[in-house]
């Protein structure tokens, strides 16, 4: 009955202090819905962002069978050779929802500069892979800042310079390598400061800035020991604070020389779309199996490869559920308590339709019309609320330290089209839901009971 | 074989329950009504007029007897149907006009219309301008309830009621709320839409004045009608 939504209408201007509170009490929940959930959109974000692209996990990740556990201690065993990257790389190549493949080395050692060592856990990188994980246009939204290197540039831009590395600022500063290549190269040092560390100054390994230059020491994976020389080209925070004071990351190539193999310790691979990471881990790892390689596919959200993800997403899913829940529940009283007073000054009224004719149904549908023209115009103005609030805080340049990450990032929210949308179809019928629990006993009363009813 | 009236009671009786007590409204009452009667039903406070009404348009059911509108007995139908026939077939008059304030006299007037489906948006525009017209508030068409006087908001009760084309009007003491001159016009008025379209109105009064001018009376005591 299209008439009735003219009537509904007719009817929300009867109160219009009532109508515009419990409106008022709908828009600000929608408004609070929207920013909550654009602050979990933003959290969810950067959370993925960082495991998927700046931990380079990718959406998936894949290990020998047995390779995430025990890669570390028999890396012989549980890498995965050029063969196996070959037929791995193969079945990859033929599923078209993959966007890029990486491969990658993980090795421990000891990091020196002439005067002191410190332990470092390494990351083999692709540099060109690397440029494009973290030049990737969901990192620039997301993490800009945890993308960029603090000084200097990605390893993708010093082709030319052997054994270029990237120092975390935690490791750099224990190994007083505050100047990077670029610098060194723009400013040298003066006389003999430029031939070697001066090991009797121990503050802070203050001297040893008089060159980029980092000695990797390791066991290589036959168990003879190997080093390698490294020039510092870029200082970078870590994603995680944990590991900000003895990460390093240089090519695979590099890599590959100080430990003495070919082989490469995962393969990340980046997907289109985040949402196809767990149908495709099963797949995959269905399909490397039967060309040869026992492998696991770890998708970005398993708590082995992505803990941190694994770990707050929970916790934050619940929290943000619970102040929904909670505003649900203030949305529902104000439509039940509004629709309520409304149907006892109208109880006549429902009668007189009654007698004319109309059915339970058609009375009801006429008072669900009401509330839901109501909650529709609150979301719209609660909408455009969160809108301008969120426009203004993302214009703001307010910042926050995320626990567990080195830095701070912009306190962006972001309510996507599809958070708007999914909050407003949860509103809308619950505030049908609320009215149909007020004006339901009254569509059940007998058509006399209505208009006899006496009204205080 | 004898005709089937339009509206027959055959021993009616009905029963309301007020706390503990079970008042019984209705005490087996029986009566015919010929299609196109103009029929008053009078009695003292409490002697079941309104029962007797609610019954007649199909609001309520009957404890025991039958309550058969052109043969067909209403306490057999459903919900659904009953509301129906009470949109297709029976006007309602109120006294105290029950009129939706946020509705014009046109929008008021086309209300019981808008729930018909057989009847056409041209059709319902038709309907309304002309039951407007008969109760003469063509000038008042857009005003809303509060703007006008008790007679004119209970002649937008009778276009309300006439709109659909009633088979039978029923009427709760229709005139209790208005004076003694509104009360004539309104009597006039009701008088010439049955002769015209031979519509049957039964109403409940206690006005002496509005007695002299029906043919037909019931009188009810105590829920009966004596004999």
């Amino acid at each position: 009955m299209k008439h009735g939504w003219r009537l509904a209408a007719r009817n929300l201007g009867r109160n219009r202090r009532r109508n515009l509170a419990t409106g008022a009490s709908i828009a600000l929940g929608f408004c609070g819905l929207v920013l909550i959930g654009g602050y979990a959109v933003r959290v969810e974000r950067f959370l993925r962002t960082n495991t998927v692209y700046l931990q380079q996990v990718g959406h998936l990740a894949i290990y020998r069978d047995g390779g995430l556990e025990r890669g570390v201690a028999q890396p012989a065993r549980f890498a995965l050779s050029a063969d196996d990257q070959r037929r791995i790389t193969s079945v990859l190549g033929g599923t078209p929802e993959v966007e890029l493949v990486g491969r990658h080395l993980i090795g421990m050692g000891l990091a020196g500069n002439g005067c002191t060592t410190v332990p470092f856990s390494a990351l083999g990188v692709e540099p060109e892979v690397q440029a494009r994980v973290l030049a990737h246009p969901e990192v620039q939204a997301a993490s800009p800042e945890l993308a960029r290197p603090l000084r200097g540039e990605l390893l993708a831009r010093y082709p030319n310079v052997a054994g270029a590395a990237a120092l975390s600022a935690g490791l750099a500063e224990l190994l007083g390598k505050t100047r990077i290549h670029d610098e060194l190269a723009a400013s040298p040092p003066n006389g003999s400061a430029a031939l070697a560390p001066d090991c009797a100054v121990r503050t802070g390994g203050a001297r040893a800035d008089v060159d980029a230059n980092v000695q990797l020491a390791a066991l290589t994976w036959a168990g003879t020991m190997s080093a390698v020389d490294v020039e510092v080209v870029n200082l970078f925070h870590t994603p995680l604070a944990e590991t900000e004071d003895g990460t390093l990351v240089t090519s695979l190539a590099t890599l590959q020389q100080l430990y003495a193999t070919d082989a490469v310790s995962y393969l990340s691979v980046y997907l289109r779309d985040a949402r196809d990471a767990h149908r495709l881990a099963a797949a995959l790892e269905r399909a490397i199996d039967a060309a040869g390689v026992p492998v696991r596919v770890y998708p970005f959200d398993d708590e082995r490869v992505g803990p941190y993800y694994a770990g707050t997403m929970p916790f934050l899913t619940s929290l943000v559920g619970f102040i929904g829940l909670l505003v649900a529940a203030v949305v529902v009283l104000s439509i039940v308590n509004a629709m309520t007073l409304s149907m006892l000054e109208r109880t006549r009224e429902l009668g007189m339709l009654r007698a004319l004719g109309f059915s339970r149904g058609q009375v009801l549908g006429l008072c669900l019309r009401e509330a839901t023209l109501l909650a529709v115009m609150a979301v719209g103005v609660g909408l455009a609320l969160a809108l301008t609030i969120a426009t203004m805080i993302n214009h703001s340049g307010a910042r926050f330290s995320p626990p567990g990450v080195p830095g701070s990032i912009l306190f962006l929210l972001t309510p996507t089209p599809a958070l708007c949308a999914a909050l407003a179809t949860l509103i809308v019928p619950l505030a049908a839901g609320a009215a149909w629990l007020a004006v339901r006993k009254k569509t059940r009363a007998s058509v006399v009971g209505l208009l006899h009813e006496q009204v205080s | 074989m004898s005709e089937q009236p339009f509206l027959r009671l055959d021993q009616v009786h009905k029963r309301y329950r007020l706390g503990e007590t079970v008042v019984h409204a209705l005490r087996g009452v029986s009566f015919d009504l010929a299609q196109g009667a103009f029929t008053a039903v009078v009695g003292p406070s409490g002697s079941g007029k309104s029962t007797l009404l609610h019954l007649v348009g199909c609001l309520d059911e009957p404890d025991e007897g039958r309550v058969l509108l052109q043969g067909q007995d209403v306490a057999r139908l459903s919900d659904d149907a009953r509301s129906r026939l009470r949109n297709r077939h029976i006007g309602f008059i109120f006294q105290s006009f029950n009129l939706v304030p946020v509705l014009d006299v046109y929008e008021n007037v086309e209300l019981p219309l808008l729930i018909n489906p057989d009847v056409g948006a041209d059709e319902r525009r038709e309907r309304v301008l002309q039951a407007v017209r008969d109760v003469e508030l063509e000038p008042q068409i857009h005003q809303l309830p509060d703007k006008l006087s008790g007679g004119q908001r209970q002649r937008v009760a009778i276009a309300r009621a006439l709109v659909t084309h009633p088979l039978l009007v029923v009427a709760d003491e229709p005139t209790a709320n208005l004076d003694s001159a509104t009360t004539h016009r309104l009597i006039d008025l009701l008088l010439e839409l049955n002769d015209k379209r031979r519509v049957t109105f039964l109403f409940s009064t206690h006005d002496e004045k509005l007695m002299g001018r029906v043919a037909h009376v019931l009188h009810l005591k105590d829920g009966a009608l004596p004999s």
